[in-house]
């Protein structure tokens, strides 16, 4: 099982794709292609490579999910997931530099705390100027707004 | 042609459009040097940049992007040992080596001027082969198409991939993902689990740079305890000029590795890091120091630069004539395309040729800008080199946060840059190559139209219909030779882990 979960989850992904285009939108429509025809077709090619993979592959040694740092991974997903939440109620300049701050930390866990807030609210403060003020782009600025 | 090149030389001389083509070689070169970070990531973080500019100048000045990237890699390939960008790898070879030598000034300096040499004879050549090109694509149906783009991912999954198998799965993965959202006939919302905000699918912007830049992050925290490469010295001004006999010795690679870079460009999946190789490895073979390669001999940085600059000239022809992008740079160029309501491909020339030659034209004039900059400015990049890696980190972030969100003006971007990001992280220390996916996702929405035109032009009958589509059954018949040669070839070395080079 050891570095094979890239594997499996492919697999499950194309099978359960290639049922859903299938099952739901179906193969053929009125004597055209359906819906589900080409989602089906790229899903059995997923499906159909992944296992010729592990075939052509199978002396491939991969490490495992946590050696490979999946950890730090799944919490920069969980950061960013968090700042999206966040966003729109906190706004852009507060909601980036608290990230950015969290950032700088885990990047480098001996930075000083205030050179990390410093340089987090100079970034997100800049980029609020360049992008929202500068070139039009609305950035949130939630409660602040 | 030259009608339309001095059309081109009109839009892209004036005061605005020089800027931005400075400023985009500027920044690319900038961020280029910073290794990890790709053209595609590069591109897609600064997209935004652009949104307020008209057509022609913004895939100007993304193009500068593209082509400042590209050089700015090759500095820490021969300073630090590190290729800023993948195509730089084979740069490391003989340029550290000669970094180490105290030649360290001659390498950049040849690095430069050979960039320049063969960027501006890719541009030449693009002029060339791109408007017949162009008229000749004009003739493809949608059998033709649709045959096309399965040649062009066949071929990416063949050059690119250590494992043809896994490529090809990426591939299949990335036209799965370009069919959420609406259907393009019936209009009926296909994987989108019930959210709106993927009625519109998944943006590309985001995609590309959870896959390049929140995958780079999570790659530098992850080393957060490694020690930074110790850089080397440069030499001053004046060293960075090559003497006669160097220039001597890199004529010849120089002149086979524009070729070589350019032919291999024109091709989809014909990349940087592959033009480059190829050069290398024609030098081997031809020459004049051969035996001096990888201890330092100037032949193994000028080919591999002068062939790595033309792929990257050679790579617009398949984009402007066919849509096609060969590359993940290429596909957020054709994003940029898109964003500004231009679509490339055989209606390019004919419908925005001012677009077309401004394009060209700006790749003289960011040429010489490269070089222009390159030797006065190396001092700054290698400056950017000694930037800390916690700085460098949020420094990605910020930009990807705002890419997103500028996509779409939505917070949901930032939820599609978090789950690539982990994509982008993982799948290649699983042995998957992401640009085939990259790939699959841009070429997924045409492809998928192409093949259900086909299918209903054939009305089941479609043996009938390919006998009298020669050219689509000639193209179909090389994709299958391509998928047949790739599936029978003995595994590349080493197809695990792939290293996290966009």
């Amino acid at each position: 099982m050891r570095g094979r979960l890239a594997d499996l989850g492919l697999l499950a992904v194309g099978l359960a794709a290639a049922g859903h285009a299938a099952g739901v939108h179906g193969l053929r429509r009125h004597g055209a292609p359906g819906d589900g025809l080409f989602p089906f077709v790229a899903a059995a090619g997923l499906v159909l490579f992944v296992a010729l993979g592990l075939i052509v592959d199978r002396t491939r040694r991969c490490p495992s999910v946590a050696a490979a740092g999946g950890g730090m991974a799944a919490l920069v997903t969980a950061l960013l997931g968090l700042y999206a939440a966040a966003l729109p109620h906190a706004g852009y300049p507060l909601a980036t530099a608290v990230l950015l701050v969290v950032v700088a930390k885990l990047a480098n866990p001996r930075l000083g705390w205030t050179r990390a807030v410093s340089v987090a609210v100079v970034l997100a403060a800049a980029t609020f100027l360049l992008f929202a003020r500068g070139l039009g782009v609305p950035l949130p600025l939630g409660r602040l707004g | 042609m030259l009608g339309g090149l001095a059309q081109g030389f009109a839009g892209v001389l004036t005061p605005q459009a020089l800027f931005f083509c400075v400023a985009g070689v500027v920044l690319g070169q900038l961020v280029g040097v910073l290794p990890g970070l790709g053209p595609a990531a590069t591109i897609a973080m600064l997209l935004p940049l652009t949104f307020r500019l008209d057509p022609a100048t913004s895939v100007i000045m993304l193009g500068g992007i593209y082509y400042g990237t590209m050089y700015g890699g090759s500095i820490t390939s021969i300073l630090l040992r590190v290729p800023g960008e993948a195509a730089s790898a084979v740069t490391a070879l003989d340029g550290y080596e000669m970094a180490r030598r105290g030649r360290g000034g001659a390498a950049l300096g040849i690095a430069a001027f050979g960039s320049f040499i063969a960027g501006t004879l890719g541009v030449v050549a693009l002029g060339l082969v791109a408007p017949p090109l162009a008229r000749m694509a004009l003739a493809f149906g949608p059998p033709e198409q649709c045959a096309l783009m399965l040649v062009g991912l066949t071929l990416v999954a063949y050059l690119g991939g250590r494992s043809m198998p896994r490529a090809l799965a990426m591939a299949c993965l990335g036209l799965l993902l370009g069919t959420v959202g609406l259907d393009p006939v019936s209009a009926a919302p296909r994987f989108t689990a019930g959210l709106l905000d993927l009625v519109d699918g998944l943006d590309l912007v985001a995609v590309v740079m959870g896959l390049f830049g929140i995958a780079e992050v999570t790659a530098l925290m992850v080393e957060r305890g490694t020690a930074p490469p110790r850089l080397l010295a440069y030499g001053r001004l004046r060293e960075l000029l090559p003497t006669a006999a160097d220039w001597r010795d890199s004529a010849g690679p120089m002149a086979r590795g524009t070729v070589a870079g350019f032919l291999v460009g024109v091709i989809p999946g014909g990349t940087g890091i592959i033009a480059s190789f190829a050069s290398y490895a024609m030098e081997r073979r031809w020459a004049r120091n051969r035996a001096r390669l990888g201890e330092g001999a100037i032949e193994g940085v000028a080919g591999p630069e002068a062939a790595n600059n033309a792929a990257a000239a050679g790579a617009y022809v398949p984009l402007l004539t066919l849509g096609l992008p060969g590359n993940p740079a290429m596909a957020m160029l054709l994003g940029a395309f898109i964003v500004h309501g231009v679509v490339p491909g055989p209606l390019l020339l004919r419908d925005h040729p001012h677009v077309f030659w401004s394009v060209v034209a700006s790749m003289y004039v960011g040429n010489l800008v490269l070089l222009a900059l390159n030797v006065p400015l190396i001092g700054l990049f290698v400056r950017v080199l000694r930037l800390p890696r916690w700085g460098l980190v949020t420094g990605i972030v910020v930009f990807c946060l705002v890419g997103a969100y500028a996509a779409n003006n939505n917070p949901f971007g930032i939820y599609v840059i978090a789950g690539f990001g982990v994509l982008g992280y993982l799948l290649p220390r699983a042995g998957y190559d992401v640009i085939p996916l990259v790939l699959g996702v841009i070429l997924g929405p045409p492809l998928e139209t192409a093949f259900r035109q086909s299918l209903m032009m054939t009305q089941g009958r479609w043996l009938e219909l390919l006998s009298e589509r020669r050219l689509a059954l000639a193209l179909l018949g090389l994709a299958l030779a391509v998928l047949a040669s790739g599936l029978a070839r003995p595994r590349k070395a080493g197809s695990g882990p792939l290293p996290d080079h966009p």
